[in-house]
C-alpha cells in the first residue's frame, strides 16, 4: 500500500508551498514596484503642475482649494512639512502659516469683547479687508490654516454650530453642552435659563451650569434688567460683529 | 451699523448691547467691560461738552441710558464707573463728599503726553514756557 503521509511527502509538499509563496511574493513585490513607479510618476507630474501653476495657487482661492484636493486625492499633503519641495517651490506652506499668524492676531485683538468665539465669515471679512485685491482668501483657506493651527497645538479650532461655523480660541476645551448650547445660542440670539432648558430638553441646572462657564469667559453676558435674566453672546450680536 | 445722533456721534456697538448696562460678574469681563464705559462716557463728554458731572443728576445722562432698548445704568453702577474714571485721571471729585466732579476728556498723563510731544517736535525741551506760550503760541497753530 502506498502511504501518501511520510516524511518525504510532507518534505515535498513543504518545498511545493515554499515555491508557491516565492512566486506570490514575486508577484507581490512587482506589482508594488509597478505602483511605486506609477506614484512616482504622478508625483512628478503634480510637482510639475504646482511649479507652473505656483501664481495662479497663490492667487486664486477656487483655484487653490482644488489644487489642495488634488494632492488630497493622492495622498499628498503640501502644508505637512516644513521643508521640501511643497513648501519651498511653492511657498503653500508660508502662505498658510502666514494666513495661520494673522488668525490667531484677530482672535487676539476680539477675544475682549467675543470672548474668544468668532464666526467665520466675520473672520473673512476682517482678514481680507485687510489684504491686497489680488491675495483674497477664502473660507476653505481659513478652515485649513486652523487646522494647522490645531495640529501646532494653538488650542484653536473650528467649530460647525448650527449654520455657521465658528473658530474657537477659548484656552480649554468645550464641552459637548458649550458647544450645543452656542448653537442654540446663535439660532436666538439670547435666552434665558428656561427658554433653553425647554428647549434643549435639559435641566435648568445644566443650563445653568453651562451658561456660568460662557459668562466665565465672557462668551455670555448677562442682562439683569431682564425678568427673569437673558443672556445675550457678543459673538452673535449682529453690532459687535460689525463694529470696526 | 452705528447708531448717529445728530451732532454726529457714533455710539460704539456696546450701547446697544442689553447686558453693558449690567455689571458683570466675572472680574475680566467686567475689566472690559468698565474700559468701554470710561471709552464711551469720555467721549460722549467732549463731544457734547461736558465737563462736570453731577451724580445725582447722573442717571439722567443721555450717556447712561439707552432707551431703544429700554436699557439704563443702575445708579450703583454709574458709581462705579465714574469711581473708576477718577482712578484713571479722567475724572477729578471736587471734594471728599463725591457729588461732583470734573470730567477731563484728556487726563492729566495723556494731557503730559501731548505736551511732552509737542516740547519735542518744537525743540522746547529743558527750556521754560509760559502756558500762555504752549497754548497760544506761533508753534501751537496748528495743534
Amino acid at each position: 500500500m502506498r502511504r501518501r503521509a511520510g516524511v518525504g511527502a510532507i518534505q515535498r509538499q513543504k518545498i511545493q508551498q515554499d515555491k508557491f509563496k516565492e512566486k506570490g511574493s514575486e508577484i507581490q513585490e512587482n506589482q508594488l514596484e509597478q505602483m511605486t513607479l506609477q506614484m512616482e510618476k504622478f508625483r512628478e507630474k503634480l510637482e510639475e503642475f504646482a511649479a507652473k501653476h505656483k501664481t495662479e495657487i497663490k492667487k486664486n482661492p477656487q483655484f487653490r482649494k482644488q489644487f489642495q484636493e488634488m494632492c488630497a486625492s493622492i495622498g499628498v499633503d503640501p502644508l505637512a512639512s516644513g521643508k521640501g519641495f511643497w513648501c519651498e517651490m511653492l511657498g503653500v506652506g508660508d502662505f498658510y502659516y502666514e494666513l495661520g499668524v494673522q488668525i490667531v492676531e484677530l482672535c487676539v485683538a476680539t477675544s475682549h469683547r467675543n470672548g474668544g468665539v468668532i464666526s467665520l465669515e466675520e473672520a473673512l471679512r476682517r482678514l481680507n479687508h485687510r489684504r491686497r485685491q489680488d491675495n483674497q482668501i477664502s473660507t476653505d483657506d481659513l478652515v485649513r490654516a486652523v487646522k494647522k493651527l490645531r495640529v501646532l497645538g494653538s488650542g484653536m479650532e473650528v467649530v460647525a454650530t448650527g449654520s455657521s461655523q465658528f473658530i474657537y480660541s477659548i484656552p480649554g476645551e468645550l464641552s459637548m453642552d458649550h458647544t450645543t448650547l452656542l448653537q442654540h445660542a446663535e439660532n436666538v440670539g439670547h435666552m434665558t435659563v428656561s427658554s433653553a432648558a425647554s428647549n434643549l430638553g435639559w435641566t435648568q441646572e445644566r443650563v445653568g451650569r453651562t451658561v456660568d462657564h460662557l459668562l466665565r469667559i465672557g462668551v455670555a453676558w448677562r442682562d439683569d434688567q431682564d425678568r427673569p435674566p437673558t443672556y445675550w453672546f457678543p459673538a452673535f450680536f449682529q453690532q459687535c460683529t460689525t463694529a470696526e | 451699523t452705528t447708531t448717529t445722533t445728530m451732532t454726529g456721534f457714533e455710539w460704539p456697538w456696546q450701547y446697544s448691547f442689553p447686558p453693558f448696562f449690567t455689571l458683570q460678574p466675572n472680574a475680566d469681563v467686567r475689566r472690559t467691560q468698565l474700559d468701554a464705559w470710561c471709552a464711551l462716557v469720555v467721549s460722549w463728554g467732549r463731544n457734547n461738552n461736558v465737563s462736570q458731572i453731577d451724580v445725582t443728576e447722573a442717571s439722567s445722562l443721555p450717556v447712561f441710558k439707552n432707551p431703544s432698548i429700554s436699557r439704563s445704568l443702575p445708579a450703583d453702577s454709574i458709581m462705579v464707573v465714574l469711581e473708576e474714571l477718577a482712578k484713571r485721571g479722567n475724572l477729578e471729585w471736587m471734594d471728599k463728599t463725591k457729588r461732583r466732579g470734573y470730567l477731563f476728556w484728556r487726563s492729566p498723563a495723556e494731557w503730559g503726553q501731548q505736551i511732552y510731544t509737542w516740547a519735542q517736535a518744537t525743540s522746547h525741551i529743558n527750556s521754560v514756557c509760559t502756558l500762555y506760550e504752549i497754548s497760544q503760541g506761533d508753534d501751537t497753530i496748528n495743534q
